[in-house]
């Protein structure tokens, strides 16, 4: 690939990034959303919301994303009902649909990470702060919630990473991000390596920032007492694990 | 055990005699590689076997080389990656023959050629242009979709960028349910997909646009189909050129064309190759 081209690649790819970036950022808050229903839901008294919300879960969870979008994309736009009706001013746009299919499926995911946050969070100290007083709604908000948000980040962080990743299939239903750009540009040039290469770098580079991020966020959220250094060196791993044994001690 | 030793290296000996390349030439299956999803071109049946006007040319073409063939099916934007790294000996599949390709590859000579073609519902009142100009302005801010690399792709690049928001396709078929579901206002390929669409119930309100967009028109777009081939593979392609030879001589190219398109869309003999 000679420097010309090489820069039309590099520049047609910088574009893509933010069509990426958009999808991922659309998509996490939305599937966020569908997890807190989801786990809000399979908590409830009510045997019908419980088994609703299971079945989603499991729904999502078990079916490919790539199948899910093709469903929702080239599946539901076979019905001549449906596309009379308002729906399709969402269904019709290729973007809306990618970041449907995804966050309903990130949803389901990050259902089940809130569970998992949950269930680590000891019983005893729900006990203690109903003795302490506090109501069902004040527990859950100033003991339950920090307490399994923390456990629950890192297994977040994993779905964040995911998420950012399966955009990549949203260029099966043309919306032209990384991917899509890429596989363009590789029919174009035939540069099936280079292009890739650089995509490749792209993904890892954004993906890298995050995972930096999100560690930046899970110590903060961290007492700090309990906090391991960001960068494990072996002379200051030592003098932690002093400190905290030290912190342990004084506990 | 002497002997046991003796048998093996002959065993080893043999079996390399016979691997050897001269006899491998010969003997080794021509591994096809094809879309399978591109009327009538190459098409895969709902059992999974493969057809079209290309997999009926390719089997005439083994047969005169009297050489055993097998046909894989391959999304078009892998094959000339796999091509390169050896899982095909030959791609063929509506393969329009360009000066690009030919730069890293080396083509059959042309067997066919078709007009591109634009499609729409015939409710979009898009059809009776009389040239291209015309069609251009009407198809000013709409959306047109079309199969990702392909040459349909370049003519809209080159003819259209900035006018009208593209959307490029892995293959046909989700064009096709992507124009009657009525995402794209218009759609662009070869004609074949879209006489093959339009004689389908579901493809009822299409119609195929006028007017046909010829490649002696846009000659960038090239001299038609062909099989895609390294250029290593030089044996493989004279065979296949005198057979090609062969078939549009006796007019059974011709006659496959028919079979699958409803008329002609083969080439004529190339004059250096043929010797006509």
């Amino acid at each position: 690939m000679d420097i010309e081209t090489a820069l039309h690649v590099a520049g047609e790819l910088a574009g893509a990034i933010w069509v990426t970036l958009a999808l991922a950022a659309v998509t996490l808050p939305l599937g966020l959303i569908f997890a807190g229903l989801a786990t809000w839901a399979r908590r409830s008294r009510y045997r019908v919301l419980r088994g609703v919300a299971s079945a989603y879960v499991l729904a999502f969870r078990s079916v490919p994303l790539l199948v899910q979008i093709f469903v929702l994309y080239y599946g539901v736009s076979q019905f001549a009902w449906l596309r009379a009706s308002p729906v399709w001013i969402l269904l019709k746009d290729p973007f809306a649909c990618a970041v449907i299919a995804m966050s309903v499926c990130a949803g389901a995911y990050t259902a089940e990470v809130m569970r998992g946050g949950l269930a680590a969070v000891p019983q005893g100290a729900i006990e203690a702060a109903r003795a302490l007083g506090l109501s069902p709604f004040k527990t859950f908000l100033l003991v339950t919630m920090p307490i399994a948000i923390r456990r629950a980040l890192p297994a977040y962080s994993n779905e964040i990473v995911v998420t950012l990743k399966s955009t990549s299939l949203a260029c099966t239903i043309t919306v032209m991000e990384l991917t899509g750009v890429a596989k363009d540009l590789m029919s174009q040039t035939f540069a099936v390596i280079e292009v890739f290469c650089m995509v490749a770098l792209i993904y890892l580079m954004i993906n890298m920032v995050l995972i930096f991020a999100l560690r930046l966020i899970e110590r903060w959220l961290t007492p700090r007492y309990q906090r391991k250094p960001l960068f494990a060196g072996r002379g200051r791993a030592s003098s932690v694990k002093q400190h905290s044994v030290r912190a342990a001690a004084s506990e | 055990m002497q002997k046991t030793i003796r048998s093996l290296l002959s065993t080893l000996v043999l079996s390399v005699v016979l691997s050897g390349p001269g006899v491998a030439q010969d003997q080794a299956e021509v591994r096809i590689g094809t879309d399978g999803g591109y009327l009538p071109w190459t098409s895969t049946t709902p059992s999974g076997e493969l057809t079209g006007f290309e997999i009926d040319l390719a089997k005439q073409v083994c047969d005169r080389m009297k050489r055993s063939c097998r046909f894989t099916a391959q999304p078009w934007e892998g094959q000339i990656p796999a091509l390169e790294q050896g899982k095909y000996d030959i791609l063929v599949g509506g393969i329009a023959i360009t000066p690009e390709r030919q730069k890293r590859l080396a083509f059959t000579q042309s067997y066919a050629n078709l007009p591109i073609n634009f499609a729409a519902a015939k409710a979009s009142g898009l059809n009776g242009k009389a040239n291209w100009q015309d069609l251009k302005s009407a198809l000013a801010g709409k959306t047109i979709g079309v199969q990702s690399g392909t040459q349909s792709q370049k003519f809209v690049d080159n003819e259209l960028k900035g006018e009208v928001t593209v959307r490029l396709y892995d293959n046909q078929d989700s064009l096709n349910l992507d124009l009657l579901a009525g995402r794209v206002d218009a759609a662009v390929a070869g004609r074949s997909p879209w006489i093959a669409l339009t004689r389908t119930p579901q493809g009822e309100p299409i119609e195929i646009l006028s007017p046909n967009i010829d490649f002696e028109q846009f000659n960038y777009l090239g001299v038609g189909v062909g099989g895609l081939m390294r250029k290593d593979a030089e044996d493989l392609r004279k065979a296949w050129d005198t057979a090609l030879c062969d078939l549009k001589a006796s007019g059974e190219l011709k006659s496959i064309s028919e079979k699958w398109f409803g008329f002609d869309v083969s080439t004529k003999p190339d004059t250096k190759l043929c010797g006509v």
